[in-house]
């Protein structure tokens, strides 16, 4: 059982429990840093080639530019896979006891938070598409409510089928607690 | 000529210390784990900070003056497995 009580996050309320926390599916993480990494080995590949083929170059002049070269595609290789990792791992949906929280990153500079409550929640889907995504477990899972957001997506995260069943599970439990009262 | 490329390197070195800075501002502004950022921050702070000062260190070596008078010099490359 995973500790959620030291998770913090902006809006948090006073006492709020984080019953779970939901990120992107690893595998997902990775198709997006793919072209980065690929890059990166063909790059090191390239560079460790380069003076195997043409060995001219270490000790001529062209040395310390194609060693400043080789070290600024590295940096900015770096920089990217790192720019890359928050855009697509700083996607994270946040379950209290009270809604549901999500935390959409898109680039450095875009950051949308948007909750729903448990009452609003009309329907709950979960997706799986296609082979890798049904051998590794991992999809989406849509929220149909009644607010303003009409649907909310849990995108590319494990187990969605046990996520959907999660969140019914805690809507059928405000639904009821709600009825009770009335 | 020389000071327009050592401008325009100045203008890269600070551009990209200061995305660097904003990452690191970022991970740790908005992880959800304070200990998971911590380690991630001294990760690429660590790497990022070795790749800037090794770029740094490199520019200075290159020689401009002498590439620009005998631009030949960079423009032709060895040619592979030659006889001689």
């Amino acid at each position: 059982m995973n500790d959620f009580s030291r998770i913090s996050f902006q809006g948090k309320r006073e006492g709020e429990r984080v019953l779970a926390v939901y990120h992107r599916h690893w595998f997902d993480v990775l198709t997006h840093l793919f072209l980065s990494l690929f890059l990166s080995v063909l790059l090191l590949g390239g560079f460790m080639l380069i003076p195997m083929l043409f060995p001219g170059i270490i000790g001529s002049q062209n040395a310390p530019i194609f060693f400043f070269l080789e070290n600024s595609f590295l940096l900015f290789l770096w920089v990217t896979l790192f720019l890359i990792w928050i855009d697509v791992s700083f996607d994270v949906w946040i379950i209290t006891e009270e809604r549901i929280v999500n935390i959409e990153q898109k680039g450095l500079f875009t950051r949308r938070v948007s909750e729903l409550r448990f009452h609003t929640i009309q329907d709950v889907t979960s997706e799986v598409n296609g082979v890798l995504p049904s051998i590794l477990n991992y999809g989406d899972v849509l929220v149909q409510t009644a607010g303003e957001n009409p649907r909310f997506i849990f995108r590319n995260i494990p187990n969605p089928i046990e996520v959907k069943d999660r969140i019914m599970q805690l809507a059928e439990h405000v639904f009821h607690n709600e009825s009770s009262l009335k | 000529m020389i000071a327009i490329i050592n401008l325009f390197y100045l203008l890269l070195f600070f551009g990209i210390s200061a995305v660097g800075l904003y990452i690191c501002y970022h991970i740790l502004r908005y992880s959800l784990s304070k200990k998971s950022a911590l380690t991630v921050v001294t990760l690429f702070a660590g790497i990022f900070l070795l790749f800037l000062c090794t770029n740094a260190v490199l520019f200075s070596q290159i020689d401009w003056g002498t590439l620009l008078r005998n631009p030949a010099g960079v423009t032709s490359f060895p040619v592979p497995f030659s006889n001689h």
